[in-house]
């Protein structure tokens, strides 16, 4: 699991940025990227309610009609100064390396890719907090050796595999005994990808959830993932 | 032989190609038709098989897809009279003006690229267009201003044009080299001027390889996804990017065949003015 | 050549063409560049040099895997579309404009129209018969596309064939089988044999309609698309482009040869 940060080249950007503001501000035209997924509604919604707060926002993921209408509007005046919505993590390592984007939306793993490649860049979770995203495994219910997969999931649930995972894609681990293991391999990892942090920090984070008609609120006024999907792609035309 | 025999000895042959093409092309662009107007239900993801239009009203009322139909169409168009106008001096260099030796050189060097993935090919121009590019480099070089085309539609356009040149230059080197020497030097002998004899002889009989070319650069573009995904930017999306994300990212492939259907038609259009210009008159 | 040349236009004539054969060429060249560049992360212009890449690419078993695939799908393609390529354009040879007309246009849909919209068909089609996609599915959409490009050169060849020699074989009383197989089959060869090289080509570099079709295959291009969008193995892909350029660079020439040759024997 890890965050969604802001990253951002400290060569053409010296002041570092503490907010999300920057990539919806038009003094970076042209050189902003942001992920291309329907969730990313949800990064600006996040934005929106610290922006504005009435619009009422109080979880990204659960927005009514009058909400998405405000969030659309500021993603389609976004859309003029993203150079480009990268699909994958490759996009954006290259959009920086080549100089075409300054400033985006990212991984850790983006962040660190570029470090390695010696392309300066620096990432925080901005002063609004930040999306994020925890991965898990699945056993399919036409799984012909059950036992297997149920093996397997221990196997990656071991504090040295979720060490290796967690430093191969820059992200934080499920298993918190991995801190150790983490540290063995590279010095201060274990701090660098939050392995060892406070509950306060991943409540920080609004983790991904699927948008349902259900509001948490008891009501059935929320937009469901396809009208995402449908908002999202008039966002980009 | 009797007409009768001839005749039967003409669908002998004819039947296993059209027989292939009837059931696996045609028979697979009927489901695409019939699978249009189904429905995806919401919460299970499975496909409804009840004839409805509602993903064509949804095509026709929101203005989205027509921008993105527009810009498809647009772009496509602006690609297929780039590549015309860019055949022309190496299609007439090599019908007309080189031995069969330098002749067959060319001709590999412009086939050579068909041999090379088309993929690695649009990842180069990244390299050539992007901000720290060759195309920037060269432009320092020089004492130029950097150029921002990378992930712009500019960009599309470039790498479009350089994609499909090959499939115009084929049939236009062709068509040229039909052209009788003699008709030149009797329009010459006559008093025309080299421009009249471009506008009035080589033009019109260059005409069937312009148009089976453009069937090429026209079709090939509208229905790419690729291109626009490496190299385009924001602002971008072609159908192609609509049906192969819905395909993919949303599992909506009813609504993916409705959009395709759009695009079908509007080639199929395009195929059959093609056709009034003599482009499938086989060689 | 009677009428007066004039050196300018000429001159005009060839800068432009020399220029419009760089734009060709000129991301090619990068391509092959850059198989040699030591560094894992492709930046312009290249640091260091280095074949490390070669040997790590012919280690590579997916590279392997990939090409053998490929190999395999445009070697069964190209021949099933050879033969019904040829059958198509035999049996069309005769007929009335019009009807030739049709039955060339069909040939040419699968090429023509968009790859998407074949493959999204192709998709649906193999998807309501419960067709699993295999190597089989992705064989069958390739053939349907490389079908009318042997079918346009077999014709275009029977075209410029004199009716008057298979006549003349017949009426020295050979059999139509035999007049077609010692006289007819040995004019197309070489116009086959062309056609043949381009539908592989054609095959062995497709992607839109193998993403469709291709279910867990992963064929060359479909695996340097992913290596591509992953951004690991940049790398290997260029040094993949060379090696086939390289083994490739005599058949394209002998094709071009072959094609030179059909087309001066009018």
């Amino acid at each position: 699991m890890g965050p969604n940060v802001l990253m951002w080249n400290t060569k053409d950007i010296t002041t570092a940025p503490t907010s999300w503001s920057i990539i919806y501000d038009k003094a970076y035209a042209g050189v902003i990227t942001v992920p291309d997924n329907p969730i990313q509604i949800a990064d600006a919604a996040l934005y929106l309610s610290h922006t504005k707060p009435e619009l009422g926002i109080t979880d990204p993921y659960e927005l009514t009609q009058p909400q998405m209408d405000a969030v659309v509007t500021l993603l389609k005046e976004q859309r003029a100064l993203v150079k480009k919505y990268w699909a994958l993590a490759s996009d954006e390592v290259d959009l920086f390396k080549s100089g075409d984007a300054h400033v985006g939306a990212a991984w850790p793993y983006q962040a660190n890719t570029l470090r390695a490649a010696g392309v300066p860049v620096q990432d925080i979770i901005p002063s609004e907090g930040a999306t994020g995203w925890a991965d898990s495994w699945m056993i399919s219910t036409h799984a012909q050796h059950p036992n297997c997969a149920y093996l397997w999931i221990n196997h990656v649930m071991t504090p040295k595999v979720q060490a290796q995972q967690a430093l191969s894609f820059g992200e934080t681990p499920a298993n918190t005994k991995a801190c150790a293991e983490m540290d063995a391999l590279q010095p201060g990892s274990c701090k660098q990808y939050h392995a060892d942090a406070s509950p306060a920090y991943f409540s920080s984070i609004k983790f991904w959830k699927t948008p349902v008609r259900q509001c948490g609120n008891g009501q059935n006024t929320c937009l469901d993932y396809s009208a995402w999907q449908r908002a999202w792609q008039q966002v980009k035309q | 032989m009797t007409p009768g025999r001839k005749l039967l000895g003409h669908i002998a042959l004819l039947v296993p190609p059209f027989g292939w093409l009837g059931i696996f092309y045609l028979g697979s662009l009927s489901v695409l038709l019939l699978s249009a107007f189904w429905q995806v239900d919401a919460m299970s993801g499975e496909i409804v098989r009840d004839w409805t239009w509602e993903n064509f009203r949804i095509l026709f009322s929101d203005t989205t897809y027509t921008v993105i139909a527009r810009r498809t169409t647009g772009i496509a168009l602006l690609v297929t009279v780039t590549d015309i106008i860019l055949a022309w001096p190496l299609a007439w260099v090599i019908a007309r003006k080189v031995g069969p030796r330098l002749k067959l050189t060319l001709l590999v060097l412009v086939a050579l690229p068909l041999w090379s993935s088309m993929l690695a090919r649009i990842y180069a121009w990244r390299l050539i267009l992007g901000h720290d590019g060759v195309l920037n480099w060269g432009l320092r070089l020089v004492g130029l201003p950097d150029q921002n085309v990378a992930f712009t539609n500019i960009a599309l356009w470039i790498v479009f044009s350089y994609l499909w040149l090959p499939f115009m230059l084929m049939p236009m080197v062709a068509a040229l080299e039909r052209i009788p020497a003699s008709l030149l030097d009797a329009a010459g002998d006559q008093g025309a001027t080299p421009w009249q004899v471009f506008r009035t002889v080589v033009f019109p009989l260059a005409i069937p390889g312009m148009a089976a070319g453009s069937v090429f650069t026209f079709a090939v573009t509208q229905g790419d996804y690729v291109a626009p995904m490496l190299v385009g930017g924001a602002g971008s999306e072609f159908i192609g990017n609509v049906v192969y994300s819905n395909v993919g990212v949303s599992g909506n492939v009813p609504f993916a065949a409705a959009f395709s259907l759009v695009l079908l038609a509007m080639v199929a259009a395009y195929m059959l003015l093609a056709r009034r210009f003599g482009a499938f008159d086989a060689q | 050549m009677k009428h007066a040349r004039n050196p300018a236009a000429d001159m005009a004539i060839w800068t432009a063409a020399i220029a419009v054969l760089g734009f060709l060429l000129l991301p090619l060249v990068i391509v092959l560049l850059y198989a040699f560049d030591a560094s894992s992360v492709q930046v312009w212009p290249i640091r260091a040099l280095s074949l490390r890449w070669f040997s790590a690419t012919w280690a590579d078993e997916e590279v392997r895997s990939a090409l053998l695939i490929s190999l395999e799908v445009a070697g069964l393609a190209t021949l099933l579309a050879t033969v019904l390529g040829t059958l198509a354009a035999l049996g069309m040879n005769g007929l009335s404009t019009r009807s030739m007309q049709a039955g060339s246009f069909l040939l040419t849909l699968p090429i023509a129209l968009p790859g998407v919209l074949t493959g999204i068909a192709m998709n649906s089609f193999f998807t309501l018969l419960d067709i699993p996609f295999t190597f089989i599915t992705l064989v069958i959409a390739h053939t349907t596309f490389c079908m009318v490009i042997i079918f346009n050169n077999v014709m275009a060849r029977l075209r410029r064939l004199p009716p008057s020699l298979r006549e003349a074989a017949q009426d020295m009383g050979a059999t139509p089988w035999r007049g077609f197989v010692t006289v007819t089959l040995p004019l197309l060869a070489g116009s086959v044999m062309s056609g043949m090289l381009l539908a592989f080509a054609l095959s062995f570099d497709e992607v839109i309609v193998s993403t469709f079709t291709a279910g867990s295959e992963t064929t060359l291009p479909l695996w340097i698309f992913g290596a591509i969008r992953l951004g690991q193995h940049m790398p290997e892909v260029n040094v993949v482009v060379f090696a086939v350029i390289a083994i490739t660079i005599l058949p394209i020439i002998a094709g071009q040869k072959l094609a030179a040759n059909a087309s001066r024997e009018h």
